[in-house]
């Protein structure tokens, strides 16, 4: 419920209980229920509060201490160095012994102790004139500030920390290392997020920390796989965002809102950029095992997670497919069928070196998604998922007609004719929802 | 005791948060003590670094050394190069080793390419970091200094036991900041 509903309801309680449709205990235990609820609003506001002063403050340092005092000897640059690394470890301890719960005090501190120990190792890097290497600077960071999530429970370093390396493993993939380590390196957090989700799952703080994952999952995936054999990667995204929406749906199904559905939202929407993607040629272009890739910048070890993730993320996501199937939900089999197609079309592509029958599988495929999407909005009433539907099969349309030698006149009839589709679509709906009691 | 036990941890922590930039600021003062002294000409440039500042990018003229014809050295490779000076007291890389070696002056880095009968080295000095304003005047001295017969400028280094620490830039033979000081930029129209 939004605070503005939460005000009016309170609002409205006096008026209720003169006309005696409540009585006063009733009224007293729904005060107190929606004043909690909305106390914990302020917090929330507090600690995004807190998180933003602890930001401002510790990158104002790094800014300063990237001016560069040159007047300044070395020690007193070293004393610099340590000045604000010291201060936050100060009132980390002082929290820590104080047994201070508060949030907002907890993550405003948290960022700043991570950025303090950037700013230290940053400024013995001026001073010493240390190598750029940025990957190495990212990863002895995040691996020093990584005891900030634990140590305060805070939630704002998690997110950094996953960023930070994120960024290191384009860095080390770039330079041709081993961005492999990113994933038990980026495990470390998981804890952290199994402790902050236990209770409420749909909470502000797993809800934050999910969507991280999400983001971190769908870039470190492409980043870290080596792309030995051409074209897996078709099989391995398609996989893991089938998997991610199915897993949202199966773990975290009575999510109230979309803010509080990181998995499906990211995974739904990335299956349909993805298979509208597919849709074209280039990415069934020389692809499958004629086209093997050799050579120094190929590491084997890394190579091999390529296929362990080609195995064994098609056929998590089917079994949690079929999981989905068995508790009835059966609308899931659409987004969720995904995986299967997307090695049927690999081994259609590499066998015959064709890319026609990929491309009409995946044609039909964002089609019956979009239709799927307006029939069950239709069914279940829902402007929004007929919306969506209406986008997808719109998003289609609109791309055959941009690479199909179609005249303008053509084109222009079904685009007025989709519109109009569009709007009396809505227009129904909408007059239903005023009809229904 | 959950207290005691997370105060503990937490000690741990702030120690290691310590110790890792107190020991890379006690290594390179090592050297900077200790080490013998190597001058590397050099082609500043100026970047920007959001965490460390403006800098001027250090372009080597040195940066490759002689290896038999055949030698196999992979990209990435460690491995350990001699240092010699020419006849002006430039340094210059005479050879390549993959064992450390016992006396001779050198520095331990890793191999960028091979071609022919060179291996392209990465060198582990690449940035002076200065001051916000003067980094652009650094490098527009060392352009106004450098003609394609008297290439001015290069880094003084303190190497020790194969790691090297770089002091000071110098463009004409003065370090950097006294050079700007003695030409303050001229007063802007």
């Amino acid at each position: 419920m939004s605070q503005k509903q939460i005000r009016w309801l309170l609002g409205e309680l006096p008026t209720l209980l003169n006309e005696g449709v409540i009585n006063g205990a009733a009224a007293d235990r729904l005060r107190q229920h929606y004043e909690s609820a909305a106390g914990k609003g302020r917090n929330w506001a507090l600690t995004v509060f807190g998180i933003l002063g602890g930001t401002l403050v510790g990158l104002g340092i790094i800014l300063l201490l990237a001016h560069n005092w040159t007047d300044m000897s070395r020690a007193m640059r070293t004393a610099l160095a340590f000045s604000p690394l010291v201060a936050s470890l100060l009132l980390a301890g002082g929290i820590l012994r104080s047994g201070n719960d508060s949030p907002a005090c907890r993550e405003g501190i948290g960022i700043f102790w991570m950025l303090s120990i950037g700013a230290a190792i940053a400024l013995v890097a001026q001073t010493y004139h240390i190598p750029g290497d940025a990957g190495r600077f990212a990863m002895t960071w995040m691996l020093l500030s990584l005891p900030v999530v634990y140590l305060l429970n805070a939630t704002g370093p998690a997110l950094a920390y996953l960023a930070g390396m994120t960024f290191w493993a384009i860095d080390a993939q770039e330079g041709g290392g081993h961005a492999i380590l990113f994933w038990p390196l980026a495990a470390l957090v998981l804890p952290h997020t199994a402790a902050a989700a236990r209770g409420n799952p749909y909470a502000s703080r797993p809800a934050v920390l999910f969507w991280g994952i999400s983001a971190a999952l769908c870039v470190a995936t492409g980043v870290t796989l080596e792309k030995v054999l051409p074209g897996l990667w078709i099989i391995i995204y398609a996989s893991l965002f089938a998997g991610l929406y199915l897993a949202g749906e199966f773990w975290f199904g009575a999510a109230p809102s979309f803010w509080q559905k990181p998995f499906q939202t990211v995974g739904s929407f990335g299956a349909v950029v993805l298979a509208l993607l597919l849709t074209y040629e280039w990415p069934w272009e020389e692809i499958g095992w004629h086209y093997w890739r050799h050579g120094a910048p190929y590491h084997g070890l890394a190579a091999a997670l390529d296929y362990a993730l080609a195995a064994a993320l098609p056929v998590a996501a089917i079994v949690l497919l079929a999981s989905s199937v068995r508790r009835g939900k059966a609308g899931a089999i659409f987004l969720g069928a995904m995986p299967i197609l997307a090695v049927m079309g690999y081994a259609l592509a590499a066998r015959t070196g064709q890319e026609g029958g990929a491309i009409a599988l995946f044609n039909a495929f964002v089609l019956a998604i979009g239709i799927e999407r307006l029939v069950h909005g239709f069914r279940a009433r829902l402007i929004g998922t007929v919306n969506a539907g209406l986008l997808i099969v719109f998003a289609l349309i609109l791309l055959r007609f941009f690479d199909a030698d179609l005249d303008f006149v053509f084109r222009g009839v079904v685009f007025v004719l989709l519109g109009i589709a569009f709007l009396a679509v809505n227009l129904v709906l909408a007059r239903r929802k005023g009809a229904a009691p | 005791m959950k207290t005691k036990s997370l105060l503990f941890l937490f000690a741990v922590a702030a120690i290691l948060q310590l110790v890792v930039p107190a020991s890379m600021i006690l290594r390179r003062e090592r050297v900077l003590q200790h080490g013998q002294v190597f001058k590397f000409r050099t082609a500043p440039v100026d970047p920007y670094d959001a965490f460390r500042g403006r800098y001027v990018a250090l372009r080597f003229d040195q940066d490759s050394a002689p290896v038999p014809q055949g030698a196999d050295f992979k990209r990435n490779e460690k491995v350990y190069a001699l240092i010699s000076e020419d006849a002006g007291g430039f340094a210059y890389f005479s050879g390549i080793r993959r064992s450390r070696p016992a006396s001779e002056p050198h520095l331990a880095l890793k191999a960028r390419h091979v071609s022919g009968t060179n291996v392209y080295l990465r060198l582990p000095f690449d940035r002076f970091y200065m001051d916000e304003r003067e980094a652009p005047r650094a490098e527009e001295a060392y352009w106004e200094n450098s003609v394609r017969s008297n290439q001015n400028a290069y880094v003084q280094v303190r190497i020790e036991k194969g790691f090297g620490v770089i002091e000071d830039l110098y463009i004409a033979g003065t370090p950097i900041r006294d050079y700007l000081a003695q030409h303050p930029p001229e007063p802007s129209r």
